[in-house]
């Protein structure tokens, strides 16, 4: 089946120059400590795709609000990313360029074109492809990773390329120049239908809370265990009752920030 | 989330949300012991053990904990924050500096066995207290993980957490939201022992003793603090340097009266973003866009600019900067005009020159 977005970065970028990206899942602490305990992310219930997946975006740290089966605001409050690498993971289930579930509940209604439909934005299930798609819409790692989409990009596109024109506008949505930018809007989107496996080797590392690595009680003592048998890198930010949902946003982004200068360097 | 519509009615801290089974929690708070509606408080300032609560947004979980009608506290918006703290099986509720106290006995066996949690059960109260417990918890970490993971920890987590907090404080009345986000996002700590280097994108007079929490650790782990700001600071660290600037060329259409021009709301979109501020190089003023809708919908982003009514073909630069946007206005025939009229001729046959669907406007993305 032949796919309009694929077609356009074919057509703009045939041959991928940059590295394929790590995965990110950004879950909340509950979870987050329980995956790591057990060593598996599970897969859970799609309510939009009515199928049981594994979500990840791309090398981008861009949250699920009221989706799926956490509660919101413990995700916001006391969030928990695992960064993976892509290397040896099944193919991908499918492959969107921003959060599907975002997308199903209307929250880039300002931007999409009503009569294109979901399917219509997919693009090729392999990392390869939503790689290609990073490297035409954003041109690099950092630039995708900030939501700075190439300048005049829509300008690219034939204005007959309907998904095309939809998909910038809605990733418009992300661009770090708006009020309050919803990083879902262009962070691509892959999900697995089969649960992933830490123990495999995929994992590359984990950002926590600090107070996760004391433990005085002993209930943290399967979670840290684990750690040390992944042989896991880590990073942690400290977890504070007055900070606020953006803030841990930021702080996870700046680990992330750093974790890709260090990498280029 | 939505704010509780009626902020100034006192609240009731009447539950928490366990992060882990020890140290702080989230305090929940509801209108009244019997309300069924929880809510997260929201500080001042992120993260500051000075802030006050400034509003309560409602907190949607099924994991919250009651606390004992003994522990409920009230709470008003411009109130000091009010704490949860977990340890050995007791809740203790109040302000950083009440729990401080009220945990004296405990604060042995807190520093033993948690000494991450000490760290934030201290952040706030006596500086030198502060950087002794830090420079416990260092140990602790180095002892447990290993010095490279406790090092990463002191550079890399705690040191930017001071650092954020002390530029918030200093810059808040000095800088607008996106501005000040800017700064944050491009500070640079690194250490060159025994010198702990900040790096920030923009010039500033910034001393270390506007930054005395920061300059209090750096001190507390023996190094001294040092301020490199402006492009030097990238330069000199072999850091990337922040990719925020962007240049825009562009032929100006002349609107009402001849001293107006129209901003195509695509460039809005991907290059103006929420900058309304503009600050011309020429003649040093700045100058604000505004935009107008038709009911929802956006219509026109305005620009006043009067000298444009003595200029026949009017082209402009603009130069986002780290925090900053900034323009300069020239007639094409000018020597300056010229400069830009041929950036975006060359434009023209190359393909990255764009107009508007009339071709009054013209414009063209320049790399850095």
């Amino acid at each position: 089946m032949s796919r309009e977005l694929v077609e356009i970065a074919k057509t703009h970028c045939p041959n991928v120059s940059i590295a394929v990206p790590d995965l990110v899942h950004v879950t909340s602490v509950g979870w987050g400590r329980r995956i790591v305990s057990s060593g598996i992310i599970e897969r859970r219930r799609c309510t939009v795709l009515e199928n049981e997946l594994v979500y990840f975006f791309l090398a981008r740290p861009a949250y699920r609000f009221g989706k799926g089966d956490e509660k919101n605001d413990q995700l916001n409050f006391f969030p928990f990313a695992i960064i993976l690498s892509p290397s040896a993971l099944p193919a991908p289930y499918h492959v969107y360029p921003f959060d599907t579930g975002a997308f199903m509940a209307g929250f880039y209604d300002e931007g999409c074109d009503p009569s294109i439909y979901l399917d219509d934005y997919e693009i090729d299930p392999d990392v390869v492809s939503a790689t290609r798609h990073l490297e035409w819409a954003f041109g690099s790692v950092p630039e995708y990773f900030d939501a700075r989409l190439k300048p005049a990009l829509a300008t690219s596109i034939p204005l007959w390329r309907a998904a095309g024109q939809s998909w910038v506008r809605i990733a418009g949505l992300s661009t770090v120049g708006r009020g309050r930018p919803d990083r879902r809007a262009s962070a691509i989107e892959l999900a697995f239908d089969q649960s992933i496996d830490l123990r495999q080797g995929h994992g590359r590392y984990l950002i926590f809370p600090e107070q996760l690595l004391e433990d005085p009680h002993g209930v943290n003592t399967e979670f840290l265990d684990m750690i040390r048998a992944l042989d896991i890198d880590f990073e942690t930010y400290a977890w504070r009752p007055n900070e606020t949902p953006d803030s841990y946003a930021d702080t996870i982004g700046a680990i992330m920030r750093r974790k890709l200068r260090s990498a280029a360097a | 989330m939505n704010a509780r519509p009626n902020q100034d009615a006192g609240m009731l801290l009447i539950a928490y949300q366990l992060l882990t089974e020890h140290g702080f929690a989230l305090p929940l708070f509801a209108a009244s012991s019997s309300a069924n509606a929880l809510h997260a408080a929201t500080p001042s300032r992120p993260d500051d053990p000075a802030a006050t609560i400034i509003a309560f947004d409602l907190y949607d979980s099924d994991a919250a904990i009651l606390l004992d009608s003994s522990l409920h506290r009230a709470a008003s918006a411009g109130d000091d924050w009010l704490n949860v703290f977990l340890w050995e099986g007791s809740v203790h509720v109040g302000k950083t500096s009440d729990l401080w106290l009220e945990l004296e006995s405990a604060r042995d066996a807190i520093g033993k066995q948690a000494p991450l949690t000490l760290l934030a059960l201290a952040d706030g109260g006596d500086r030198a207290v502060t950087v002794s417990c830090a420079v416990a918890a260092h140990d602790w970490l180095a002892r447990t993980w290993g010095a490279e993971r406790a090092d990463k920890w002191r550079l890399h987590s705690w040191m930017p957490r001071l650092l954020v907090r002390n530029l918030r404080k200093y810059f808040e009345d000095r800088l607008d939201s996106r501005q000040l986000t800017v700064l944050l996002k491009n500070a640079l700590l690194d250490l060159r022992q025994p010198t702990l280097e900040l790096r920030l994108p923009a010039p500033s007079e910034l001393s270390p003793d506007d930054l005395p929490d920061l300059a209090a650790a750096a001190s507390g782990f023996g190094w001294h603090l040092d301020i490199i700001s402006g492009p030097a600071a990238y330069a000199e660290s072999g850091s990337v340097l922040p990719q925020t600037d962007r240049v825009l060329v562009m032929r100006l259409r002349h609107g009402r009266g001849r001293t107006q021009t129209q901003i195509p709301l695509r460039l809005i979109d991907e290059f103006f973003g929420p900058d309304r501020k503009l600050h011309d190089r020429v003649s040093d003023r700045t100058l604000a866009m505004t935009l107008s809708r038709s009911g929802e919908r956006r219509n026109t982003m305005k620009l006043q600019l009067p000298e444009m009514a003595r200029m026949a073909d009017p082209v402009a630069r603009f130069v986002r900067g780290v925090a900053s946007m900034e323009f300069e206005v020239y007639d094409a025939s000018s020597k300056e005009g010229k400069v830009i009229a041929d950036l975006l001729e060359d434009g023209l046959h190359n393909g990255t020159t764009h107009k508007t669907s009339r071709g009054a406007t013209w414009w063209r993305f320049l790399p850095v």
